[in-house]
C-alpha cells in the first residue's frame, strides 16, 4: 500500500477561520468566504493560485461548493464536496494532501463550512432499532461515562477536569464558541442531560468555517512562500468500522489509525508536543488520550490532574478548546484542529502556545464509525 | 399517524412473547456464525454475506447490565426516563429502556417485560432473578 507521505512532500502554507458561533441568521456562504479570504492572506497568494477545492460540509446538502467559490472570482478550478460525519473536515484535508501528494495539484484547498440545518442519514437505514434512543449520541456517552466511572474506579470529578481544562483553553482562543472559563463545580453539576453528564461536558451545536492551503516544494518556490511559516504534513490515515468483537469501537479506530500514522511519521506519541482531540463528550479525551498512546491505559484522569495535558504541560491536549470549548460545527471541525496545530507549530498561538511545539496531531472520529488522524511536523 | 421511530408492521416485530418469556428478534449469518440484534436482512456485519444468508434468529432478551442513565433530555421522548447497557446473556450488548422504578446498579441482571410493561412497542429491560 501506498502512503501519502510515500509521494511529494505537502505542505500547509496557509489557515483561516469564521468564528464557530451558535446558530445564526448568517449566509454559509459568509461563514466560508471569511476563512478561505483569511487562507489566502494567510499563505500570501490569491484565488487564481488554487487548483483544487475540498468542501467539507456534513449539514448543508448537494452542492454547497461552487455557490460559495464563485464570489472569489470563477476561475474553473476542481471543485468537489466531501462529507464524512464529525470527520468530514479531517476527510477534506486528507484529500486535498492527496491530490497534491500525487501531484495532480501543486496548490489545493480544504474548507469546512457548517450550519446544522440538514438532516443525518444514518439512522434512516430501515433497520428499526431496540430502543428510539440508541443513537442519540448524549444518550450513548452518558452510558459510557458511567461505564468508565464504574468499570476504572474514576470520579465525575476527574473526568470533569478535562471540561476545565478545555473550557479554559478556549476562552484564549478567538475562534471558539465557549469563550467562558469554568470551574469544576460548573461543570459537574446538576442539571444533568443524561447520567451525569453537565452540559458543559458536552461539545455545542453550532456553526462555522475553516479552511486549509496546501502546497508542494514547487509551488512553495513559484509563490514565495514563507517556509519559516509552513508545516509539513507527516502522516495521515483513516479507518472505518472493524469487527471489533464488543471493544468500544471509537477507541479500538483509534488505536488502529494512530498507530498507523506514528508508523508513517516514524516517531513515538511521547514526542508529540500538541494535540487536537475529538472531545464531543468529556469522556472521550480520557480515553482517546489512552488509546493513543499518551499515558498508560487507566493513567488518563491523573495525568490530566497533574498537569500532563495543559498547555505546558507534556503534551498539550485540545489548546484550541477542543470541541468542548471551541465548538464542533461538523464541517469545519477537523480543519479547525489541523488550523489550531498549525498555529501551535509556527509559534503563532499567542497564550495558548505550547512552548516549542515541533510535532502535532489531529483526531476525529465520525458517525460510523470512522476515524482520521493527521500528524503535522515542523 | 405513525412515527417513523415506532417499530412498524412493516418492518416486523422486534420481539416476541414466548413461553420462554420475551425474545428479541435478531439475525444469524449462515455463513459465518455471526449473529446480531436488531434484525436486519441487508448483510453479514462481518463476513459480508449477502441478506440471502441471513435468517432470523431470537435471543433470550435477559443479560447483565453494564451501565445506566437517566436521561432528561430528548427531542421526542417525555422526559425522564432509564436507558441501560445491557449485554446479553445470548451475545450481543444492545441499549435500550430500563425499568424506571428501580435503583439500579451495574451489574444487575436484567430481563425484558412484555405485555402492559412495554413503552409504546419497545421492550424495557427491569430487575431479573440473580
Amino acid at each position: 500500500m501506498v502512503l501519502i507521505t510515500d509521494l511529494r512532500p505537502v505542505h500547509v502554507v496557509g489557515i483561516g477561520l469564521h468564528p464557530y458561533q451558535y446558530p445564526t441568521e448568517t449566509s454559509y456562504i459568509e461563514l466560508g468566504l471569511q476563512a478561505v479570504r483569511e487562507a489566502l492572506v494567510d499563505a500570501g497568494i490569491t484565488w487564481p493560485a488554487v487548483e483544487a477545492a475540498f468542501v467539507g460540509t456534513a449539514r448543508l446538502g448537494m452542492a454547497a461548493g461552487v455557490p460559495m467559490l464563485r464570489y472569489l472570482g470563477m476561475t474553473g478550478l476542481r471543485v468537489s464536496q466531501v462529507e464524512n460525519a464529525s470527520a468530514t473536515g479531517s476527510t477534506a484535508f486528507r484529500q486535498a494532501v492527496a491530490e497534491v501528494a500525487s501531484g495532480l495539484a501543486d496548490v489545493a484547498i480544504a474548507i469546512g463550512v457548517d450550519k446544522p440545518i440538514g438532516r443525518i442519514a444514518a439512522p434512516d437505514t430501515g433497520i428499526t432499532p431496540i430502543s428510539p434512543v440508541q443513537d442519540v449520541p448524549f444518550a450513548r456517552y452518558a452510558l459510557l461515562t458511567e461505564r468508565y466511572l464504574a468499570e476504572a474506579g474514576y470520579t465525575k470529578e476527574q473526568i470533569g477536569l478535562v471540561a476545565v481544562k478545555n473550557h479554559n483553553n478556549g476562552a484564549l482562543n478567538p475562534y471558539a464558541q465557549r469563550r467562558k472559563r469554568r470551574t469544576l463545580e460548573e461543570v459537574v453539576r446538576p442539571p444533568y442531560v443524561a447520567g451525569s453528564l453537565n452540559s458543559l461536558q458536552i461539545t455545542p451545536i453550532g456553526e462555522g468555517a475553516a479552511a486549509v492551503i496546501v502546497m508542494s516544494d514547487e509551488a512553495m518556490d513559484r509563490f514565495k512562500v514563507d517556509q519559516r511559516r509552513s508545516v509539513r504534513v507527516a502522516a495521515s490515515s483513516t479507518v472505518s468500522d472493524q469487527a471489533f468483537d464488543g471493544a468500544n469501537a471509537d477507541v479500538a479506530l483509534t488505536q488502529a489509525a494512530t498507530q498507523a500514522a506514528y508508523e508513517e511519521w516514524g516517531g513515538d506519541p511521547s514526542d508529540l508536543d500538541v494535540v487536537e482531540v475529538h472531545d464531543a463528550f468529556a469522556i472521550e479525551e480520557l480515553l482517546f488520550v489512552e488509546a493513543m498512546g499518551l499515558c498508560p491505559p487507566g493513567q488518563g484522569a491523573a495525568e490530566l490532574a497533574k498537569g500532563s495535558f495543559d498547555i505546558g504541560g507534556r503534551h498539550a491536549v485540545s489548546p484550541s478548546g477542543g470541541l468542548l470549548a471551541m465548538g464542533h460545527p461538523l464541517g469545519p471541525t477537523g480543519l479547525g484542529q489541523i488550523a489550531e496545530i498549525t498555529r501551535q507549530l509556527r509559534g503563532e498561538a499567542g497564550d495558548r502556545q505550547q512552548p516549542d511545539a515541533r510535532v502535532g496531531l489531529a483526531h476525529m472520529v465520525g458517525i460510523g464509525p470512522v476515524c482520521v488522524v493527521h500528524i503535522l511536523q515542523r | 399517524m405513525v412515527s417513523k421511530d415506532i417499530p412498524s408492521e412493516e418492518a416486523g416485530p422486534l420481539w416476541v412473547d414466548s413461553e420462554q418469556g420475551i425474545q428479541l428478534i435478531g439475525w444469524i449469518c449462515h455463513k459465518c456464525g455471526q449473529r446480531g440484534v436488531p434484525r436486519q436482512r441487508f448483510g453479514c456485519e462481518r463476513c459480508g454475506a449477502p441478506g440471502d444468508e441471513i435468517r432470523e434468529t431470537r435471543f433470550e432478551a435477559r443479560g447483565v447490565l453494564r451501565s445506566f442513565a437517566e436521561v432528561h433530555r430528548h427531542a421526542k421522548w417525555p422526559v425522564p426516563f432509564a436507558m441501560g447497557e445491557i449485554s446479553l446473556a445470548d451475545g450481543p450488548t444492545i441499549h435500550a429502556f430500563l425499568d424506571d422504578e428501580v435503583e439500579w446498579h451495574p451489574g444487575a441482571t436484567v430481563v425484558g417485560q412484555g405485555g402492559d410493561r412495554l413503552r409504546d412497542s419497545y421492550v424495557v429491560f427491569t430487575l431479573g432473578e440473580r
